[in-house]
Parts: structure tokens; sequence; C-alpha cells
């Protein structure tokens, strides 16, 4: 297939810095969002992608550096964006005294465009909550709004900065769902999280951020065949099991044993290679092998090899 | 911008906090003061103790019974008890008539004159006063009907006010500037800073609609309020305790909506800038309460101490009510008051000004 058709470019951040005083949140970021993906932005709290984020939702003023939204520069046609666009805010909450049919035909009023209040409902499945006001919802269920809400003006493009902070599993995993369904009625989707397993499942492509920059941007697949092992493998053994050393090496030890019931953890570039050398070093030790595993990376191994530090340190 | 204001209403209906404040807070006030009765004070018990038992002393207990100030009781029979009672509070005041009064008259020639003892707790001063020259001017009488002195003149007091003006009809006007100054201040403050701590302006700011119509929304919502304020404190003054209005209402209400744009700015001001609603409740609070103590909305601002009035003066909340009691009270036209709006136009310039230099979204 050729590549020469242009991929339609619903976001454009071109070399963005913004400066609070001495302190740069963020550093020299570049990045672009196709129409119909849904992009992920991980990283560690206080990495910028809220502020990335909110310079492009027209909140923050970029310090240097482009944005183009929908084709718009963002300085000079702030409102016509706002129009096209759906912001879901961190931790930002809605009028407590008011319904959310109430809240929704508000906030619809402010759009040329809107989506009648129980279609939004029945999409996070709210329609019993219709006349309830805010206050008495549950936690998930606060959540579940806020994104029917930033979809009022039946947007092209929807950001989400960090929608799922906060939830219990059972109300993830609900999150998900309803992103997935947004998605699929043709929707952009951009959205930030600390959860690598919430990336990995729902992004089709990840900016790793942290301090401010970008240090990989790319399809999970792909982030993690870049990394220099891109499997795992996990063993346990009825004792130590002693490895000598290969040159050049052929894995790196990233667990410790674990007490009598020796266990491993692995970093491995090729598998087959290194299981054969512990089919090897077992049987001529004479331990039994009780459990083995090979599992290829995840988001967080390509995490931790970029930063060096975990994503909650 | 019109559901934004029908949304303005149903959330303040809903809130029972900003209700309290913005109605029932300043009908408490309304309420107090209108059970006390604050216009002629209470008759005063005092017992008296007539050890002389002579007509003179008959003549002065049937007397002193006709004046309306004073309730005659006759529980206490010997001088020691009443003085007692007196001094335990369980009566107001007693008066000694001594034996010697049955002797005035019988003897000839100068005698030196006989105290008449009045026992009183000295907590009541104001009273007090009033209760001396009371009784000091009727025993002035008995000595000169005693003389056989002819009376050359005599005192005749006239009101010159042509309306009948109580302190409670002042009140009740005091009271609407009040309450107009709490509901702005204090619950636009709150509200403000909660929706930043909320982060619901930043939504609102994300979607097209412009700040300007979001924040005239407010204005309008609590205008309206603080004329609702208005004609709920006026009708339990008036239908409820009597108090009597008689300039133009039109003109109370017109003065009462100008002054609120200052304290909504205020309002603004502060729940534009305090870290959350209970930091804006306080900030809000130290600076109506003094407003509402020395703007004059329960005494006069001439009876504070004397550096004061002139500070007090430019307080925009003084300016407020002297339009309000001139229009309402003295019935004065709405252009009479101009140095008072000006003034108030003025405070709408300044605390415009400084709300939207301070003014903090995040």
């Amino acid at each position: 297939m050729l590549k020469s058709v242009p991929m339609d470019e619903v976001i454009q951040v071109d070399g963005l810095v913004k400066r609070f005083g001495n302190l740069t949140a963020v550093d020299g970021v570049s990045f672009t969002v196709n129409r119909g993906e849904i992009f992920g932005i991980v990283g560690p709290n206080g990495a910028g992608k809220t502020t990335t984020l909110e310079i492009i939702e027209g909140l923050q003023r970029a310090t240097t550096g482009q944005v183009r939204v929908l084709g718009m520069d963002i300085n000079s046609t702030p409102v016509a964006i706002k129009e096209r666009i759906g912001v879901q805010l961190q931790a930002s909450a809605y009028f407590d005294y008011l319904t959310l049919v109430e809240i929704l035909d508000l906030f619809g009023s402010f759009y040329s465009t809107h989506i009648p209040p129980m279609e939004l409902l029945e999409m996070v499945d709210l329609q019993d909550k219709a006349n309830t006001v805010l206050k008495k919802l549950s936690g998930g269920q606060k959540q579940r709004f806020t994104v029917a809400a930033s979809l009022v003006n039946d947007p092209e493009l929807i950001i989400l900065d960090e929608p799922s902070t906060g939830l219990d599993p059972a109300a993830r995993h609900s999150l998900w769902d309803l992103i997935r369904r947004v998605h699929s009625q043709g929707k952009t989707l951009v959205l930030t999280t600390h959860y690598m397993e919430e990336a990995q499942t729902l992004c089709h492509r990840v900016a790793i951020m942290d301090r401010g920059k970008i240090l990989a941007l790319d399809s999970i697949p792909k982030l993690i065949q870049s990394l220099d092992a891109a499997y795992r493998v996990i063993l346990t053994t009825s004792k130590p099991l002693d490895l000598p050393r290969e040159e050049p090496p052929l894995w790196e030890v990233e667990g410790p044993a674990d007490g009598d019931n020796a266990s491993l953890r692995l970093r491995v570039k090729d598998p087959p290679k290194v299981l054969s050398k512990i089919m090897d070093q077992a049987a001529r030790q004479g331990i039994t092998i009780e459990d083995l595993q090979v599992v290829p990376a995840t988001l967080e191994d390509v995490f931790l090899e970029l930063t060096g530090h975990g994503i909650l340190e | 911008m019109g559901r934004l204001i029908v949304a303005n209403v149903k959330m303040m209906v809903r809130d029972r906090q900003t209700l309290f404040w913005a109605l029932i807070f300043p009908l408490i006030f309304v309420v107090v003061f209108g059970l006390f009765d604050v216009g002629d004070p209470d008759p005063v018990d005092i017992s008296i103790i007539d050890l002389a038992q002579s007509p003179l002393s008959k003549d002065i207990q049937a007397q002193l019974a006709e004046i309306e100030l004073l309730d005659i009781s006759r529980e206490f029979t010997t001088a020691e008890e009443a003085r007692k009672a007196v001094e335990d509070g369980d009566l107001e005041y007693a008066l000694i008539i001594p034996q010697e009064v049955a002797e005035i008259g019988q003897s000839q020639g100068p005698s030196p004159p006989v105290p008449l003892t009045l026992y009183f707790n000295q907590a009541n001063f104001q009273i007090n006063q009033l209760i001396f020259g009371v009784i000091g001017q009727f025993t002035d009488q008995v000595n000169l009907g005693l003389a056989q002195a002819p009376q050359r003149i005599s005192l005749s007091p006239q009101a010159v006010q042509d309306k009948a003006v109580e302190y409670f009809d002042e009140l009740v006007i005091g009271l609407v500037g009040m309450a107009i100054m709490f509901n702005s201040i204090v619950v636009i403050g709150v509200k403000i800073s909660g929706y930043r701590q909320q982060r619901i302006l930043r939504r609102i700011l994300v979607t097209p609609l412009p700040l300007r119509n979001y924040f005239a929304a407010e204005v309008l919502t609590h205008l309206a309020l603080a004329l609702v304020q208005a004609s709920i404190i006026l009708a339990v003054g008036i239908f409820v305790f009597g108090a009597e209005i008689h300039g133009n209402l039109l003109w109370v209400f017109v003065i009462a909506a100008f002054a609120s744009i200052v304290f909504l700015n205020i309002g603004f001001a502060i729940g534009g800038r305090a870290s959350s609603p209970a930091a804006a409740s306080g900030v809000a609070n130290v600076i109506a309460m003094p407003m509402m103590f020395f703007s004059g909305t329960f005494f006069p601002t001439s009876s504070l101490p004397s550096f004061l009035p002139d500070l007090v003066k430019v307080l925009p909340l003084t300016p407020t009510i002297d339009a309000l009691r001139a229009v309402a009270i003295d019935g004065e036209a709405l252009w009479s008051t101009w140095p008072e709006l000006a003034m108030l136009a003025g405070w709408i310039a300044v605390s415009g000004a400084l709300a939207s230099r301070v003014f903090r979204f995040n």
C-alpha cells in the first residue's frame, strides 16, 4: 500500500514549551494525533501531560511552539476549536445541585450543535439517573457522566485527562468499554493516564512522557519491539539455580531469588537460546524446574527502560 | 444566558445554605427586633413602703400610681424586705416614705426636708436616669403644692417630626442594606471559590461560552435574589411588625440593586482568589461583619467613637443605607440621593477593577 495519502491530522503539536517561572513543565514536545485513533500520553505525575492538554484545550498559553487543532491555530481561533472538541478535565466536577439532564441541557446550550441529554445518558448507561442531582452519584457514575458531558456537542475530538484515576477496577473496566464505544462512533480520543495497563488496552499509539519531554512515541507493539530485551522469563526452581554468565550476555536478571523456593525474573532478547541454557544448567545441577513462563515485555517495561524509574516514583 | 440564569435559580433554591444566608438570616433580625419593643420603655416595677400612713403619704402614693411608667406593687411591707428584693433583683425599685412625712405641716416654721429613700439597681443605668427624673419632678411638684406656690411656667412637649418615625422603621431599611451586602459578598464569595476548587469554572472555560455571559448571568441572578430579599424583609417588617415606610418602594429596589453590584464585585474578588470556600467564607465575613455594625444598620453612625464616622462614611454599605433611608423613610426622590449614588458608582468602578485584577480560574 502506498503511504502517499496524507494522514488526517487532528492535533499537530510542534516544539511546544511551557515555563512557569523557573520550572519548565513542557520542554519541547512535538507530536501529531491522527483522525480516528485513541492516542495516549503516559507518564508519572508532574511529567507535563496535563499542561500539554490544557494548552491544546485553550486553558493555558504556550510559552513557545505551535499547536494546531483540527487544522486551526489555537491562538487565533480558540472559539471555533472549542465548538468542535469535547473535554473532560482532570478531577473536574459539575454543578452539585443540578440534575444530570439539567447539566447536559445547560452545557449543550453553550454550543451551536448539541446532542439531546437522554441520548447521551443512554450511551453512558445513566438514563435511570436522568433526574437525580449530581451530588447523589457514585464515583464511577460521576466519571461516566463527565464523559457524557464531554460529548454534549458531538465533538470530533475528545480529550480525557486521567479519566480512570481514583476508580475501582470494576468502574475502570466499565469506563474502558465506554471509551471504546465512543471511539467506535468514529471519534478521535486523546487521553492521559499513569496506568500502563490502561494505555496498553485502549490506545493505538502512546507517547511516553517524563519531565516535560516525550521519550518515545509509537504503537504499543512497536514500542515493545524497540526494547533491547522484548521478553521476560519467569522461572521457579526447587533450589536456587546458578546461571553462569555468558559473553555477550543473553539475559539480565531483573528480580532476585525468592527464599528457598528460588524464582528469577530475566530480561531476555532471544527466548529459545535462553531456555535451552536454563534446561541445560538445571539438568547439570540436578535442579527441578517447577514453573517456567515466557511473556512479552509490557509498556511498563518500556517505561522503566526509558526513564530508569517506575511510573509511581 | 437565559438557561444559565434558570440553572442558577434552581441551584440557589436547592442549596439550602445559600437560601439561609440570603433569606432567613436577615429575617431573624427583623423578627428579633420586631418582637423587642424598642419604642417606649416598659413600665418599671416599683414598691412603695409607706411608713407614715398619713393623708399626705396616701396622696403621694395615689399620684405616683398615675404615672404610666411606674408599675406599683404592694408585695413588700417593710423597708428591709423591699431593699433585699431590689438587691436580689426581684424588684427594680423601692421607694420608702419615712414616718417623718406624717409630721410635715404639723409644726410651724422651717423644718429640714424629709428624705424619701429610693433603692435601685445600678445596672439599669439609662432607666435609672429616667426614673430619678420622674420621681424628682414629682417631689418638686409635691413641694410646690405644699408651699402653695403658684405654677408660673410649664413644659409642653411637642414632637416636631411630621411623621412618626420609629427606630424599627429605620432598622428594617438598615436590614435591607445589610441583607443584600451579605447575600452578595458571602454567597458569591463562597460559591465562586467552590466552583474554582471543583474546576467548574475551568470546565466552562473549555466551552465556547463567552466568559462575560457567565458572569453576567451570575450578576443578574443575584440582583434578582437581592430584590426578592428586600421584598421579603420589607413585607415582614411592614405587614407582621407594623413598620411604616412612607417613601417610594421602587426607589428602594433601584438603590438595592445598584448597591448590590458593589458587593457582588467584592464577592467575586474574594471568591476569585480564596483557596477554598471555607477561606472565602472567613474573608467575606471579616469584610461584611464590621460593615454591618459600622455602617448604621442597627444604630446611627453618629454614635460611634469620634474618629470612626469619617472612616465609616466611605464604606460602601454606609451610602447604601443612607440612600435607602432617605427614599424610604424621609420620602425623598431618587435623584436627591445623588451624592450617595455617586459614591456607590465609584465603588462599582473600584471593586470591579479589583475583582478582575485578582481573579484566578484555578
